[in-house]
């Protein structure tokens, strides 16, 4: 069976191997030396016990270059994560690529295109969209902030829509204390989840992060560890620093999820910027997709797995040309470049909203990306010596030939929303720019998009697993 | 008879789908043996099929590639059940006649043949004079097929020049009052077409469709 997602034959590589071993060995020094911060007792105990150094005043962690080592030498090679729908499985292997929404705290809404924060409605129709959109692969919890729901509740409420409305693959979050909820609702459908957890630099993981690493490694489901060093304030102003200190982070992560249950999936995630010493906002830009790139080469160097926001732009609206030149340029790099699992549809503003609109048009992006990812097809057949004999030059052309009808549509990446017909046309159809399609895509979709509702028992067993949340977390 | 007669139809029908001109040609030959009426297996049949190819294309569930085919295959049974008719003395009345050709001086031949196969698959009788063609051929055309309709195509701008000069020739030849001229190409615009004293412009090949059955005050 094929499964779903793309494949970077050979990947772009911003580093030598030589810069990637000297990363590597500054990065155990550091481990060795300084070492990271775990704020939660049960996470330094595991430590402790698997022969790290551990200050627990402090919090702090020291790790032996054996322990790192060890941890390393125990990551899995490939891993599948489970979907409703057994077509929609992932399974990471060498070179895969895989794209996925991003999750933002307020809406633009669809309508009106003002900004306000999201619903468990939102959550409802972005799933339905991400389930229907052809070029995304995992489902991702899009809005992060529910006004209709308690905030310390928000992660799970998230999930149990995403699992209602998607028979695909979803990333589970951490937030909160969200794991232990989470894992339970995933088990009651019957799917797995990617494990998505931070580190909060420098070098520090926070109480519920750490958490979720235990858990998720625990249930023996993939973990995500994002890192994401804002260059020159919560890092070194450098990228190679940059690079060097979410190496450190990330490996420290990676050695308390490998403790927890050897051979557990990794995934290497950054969302590192730069801050700009302008303003103080993000430098939103190509440093950004150059540290993605590095850090899917780093992830090759250990054998494991990477993922990456593609573009946290700073434009505020879908209709502005900074989204796509940004966006764009990220996707095309970072599919380039191997990363297994890039995140973003959908976000504007840096992070900071989600737009249906957006969600549709990257959609699109990411299909003529997939399409550059698919290469050159080149054989007897596909080069066509024969026809072009046959065809000859002038008056010979190839639209009656059999070869055209069989290969154009297999060659070419069939846009749903780019506009190619003539300036009368466009006029006459009502001069829509790509948002206003986008718009008018979401609609359809979510007007005739039907995806199978879970069994009664399981929407039942749901409930009752939010109930719990609800009362341990929020009652409390 | 008559189930025999339907089957002949559709089997004729579906060699346009298909774009098998072998097909239609021997079809539009045993649907004569048969004593099919030729004007029944032109309408009922090749027509049907072609006006079904064209919904296809309008829908985009058929493309370019499919559509030309179609045409060639409708225009191989056409020429089968004409060539009947006129032998039987009956006249047939087309919706419009059609002469096109790329102007003098050009031999770009996509534009034309992509204009030529949408007005084929909307019931136009369609006399594709190629590339290159000189005002002469355009007039000795448009008497041979008593046109109504004239196309002129031009990817050139050193070829575009060449249009007025086939509408001149038609001036000279007592024919302009007889047949409409539509122009199109790459270079080619409304304001040009009103400067050379052309009759209409399409931006595109379904727009010059349009065009023409405007021309010929034919409903839209």
């Amino acid at each position: 069976m094929e499964l779903q997602g793309c494949y970077c034959a050979k990947p772009v590589e911003l580093l030598t191997h030589e810069t990637m071993e000297t990363i590597h060995a500054r990065s155990l020094e550091i481990l060795e030396e300084t070492g990271v911060v775990f704020q939660w007792e049960s996470a330094l105990k595991a430590l402790k016990s698997a022969g790290c150094h551990v200050d627990f005043e402090k919090q702090l962690v020291k790790f032996s270059q054996d322990v790192v080592g060890q941890a390393l030498k125990s990551c899995p090679s490939t891993f599948r994560v489970k979907a409703r729908d057994p077509n929609y499985d992932l399974e990471f292997v060498k070179n895969r690529v895989y794209f996925s929404p991003q999750a933002a705290p307020s809406m633009y809404d669809l309508d009106t295109g003002v900004r306000r924060p999201g619903t468990v409605k939102d959550i409802k129709e972005i799933t339905i969209l991400q389930d229907a959109l052809e070029n995304i692969h995992v489902v991702f919890p899009s809005i992060v902030y529910l006004s209709d729901r308690p905030i310390p509740l928000v992660m799970e409420c998230v999930l149990a829509e995403e699992v209602r409305y998607t028979t695909k693959s979803i990333l589970g979050a951490a937030f909160f204390y969200s794991a232990q909820w989470s894992i339970e609702i995933a088990k009651a459908v019957g799917i797995e989840l990617i494990g998505g957890v931070t580190c909060s630099p420098p070098l520090t993981y926070q109480p519920d992060q750490c958490d979720g690493i235990l858990r998720y490694a625990k249930v023996g489901w993939p973990v995500y560890v994002g890192m994401g060093v804002a260059s020159g304030a919560t890092g070194p102003a450098t990228l190679a620093g940059t690079l060097l200190q979410q190496n450190v982070e990330f490996l420290a992560g990676l050695t308390l999820a490998q403790i927890v249950n050897p051979g557990v999936g990794m995934i290497y995630g950054t969302e590192s910027i730069p801050m700009d010493m302008r303003h103080g906002h993000q430098a939103l830009g190509i440093e950004q997709y150059m540290i993605g790139a590095a850090t899917a080469q780093l992830a090759r160097f250990y054998n494991i797995y990477s993922a990456t926001i593609e573009s946290m732009t700073g434009a505020k609206i879908p209709t502005d040309q900074q989204v796509g030149y940004e966006k764009a340029m990220a996707t095309l790099l970072l599919a380039q470049s191997g990363v297994s699992y890039i995140v973003g549809g959908g976000g504007i503003d840096d992070e900071a909203c989600f737009s249906i609109e957006q969600l549709i048009i990257d959609n699109e992006m990411y299909g003529m990306v997939a399409r550059y990812l698919k290469g050159i097809n080149v054989d007897e057949e596909t080069l066509a010596a024969d026809l072009i004999k046959k065809v000859g030059p002038i008056p010979g052309n190839y639209l009656r030939e059999a070869h055209t009808r069989k290969w154009w549509k297999q060659e070419q990446f069939i846009p749903t929303l780019s506009y190619r017909k003539s300036y009368e046309e466009w006029l006459k159809e009502g001069s829509k720019d790509v948002a206003a399609r986008a718009k008018e895509r979401a609609k359809e979709i979510l007007r005739t998009h039907q995806v199978p509702p879970l069994p009664e028992e399981v929407d039942r067993e749901i409930a009752k697993i939010l109930e719990a949340a609800e009362k341990e977390k929020v009652k409390k | 008879m008559k189930e025999k007669e339907q089957k002949l139809l559709d089997a004729l029908q579906q060699a346009v789908i298909q774009g098998d001109a072998v097909k239609t040609d021997h079809l539009a030959k045993a649907a004569i043996e048969q004593g099919v009426d030729p004007l029944l297996a032109l309408e009922e049949g090749l027509g049907k099929g072609i006006r079904m190819v064209g919904d296809a294309f309008g829908k985009e569930e058929l493309f370019l590639p499919e559509l030309i085919i179609a045409a060639d295959a409708m225009k191989a049974g056409t020429s089968i059940l004409a060539a009947e008719l006129k032998k039987r003395g009956v006249e047939r009345k087309p919706i419009g006649t059609v002469v096109i050709g790329t102007s003098s001086g050009d031999i770009h031949d996509i534009g034309k043949t992509i204009v030529a196969t949408m007005l084929t698959a909307n019931g136009f009788d369609v006399y594709d004079l190629g590339v290159d063609v000189s005002p002469e051929k355009f007039v000795a055309a448009v008497k041979q097929h008593n046109a109504n309709i004239v196309g002129i195509s031009s990817l050139l701008t050193t070829s575009m020049i060449n249009q007025p000069e086939v509408i001149k020739a038609l001036m000279e030849a007592n024919l302009r009052d007889k047949v409409k001229v539509i122009i199109g190409g790459g270079p080619v615009s409304a304001e040009w077409a009103e400067m050379i004293g052309a009759d209409g412009y399409g931006v595109n090949a379904a727009e010059a469709v349009v065009k023409v059955r405007a021309l010929l005050s034919l409903d839209i």
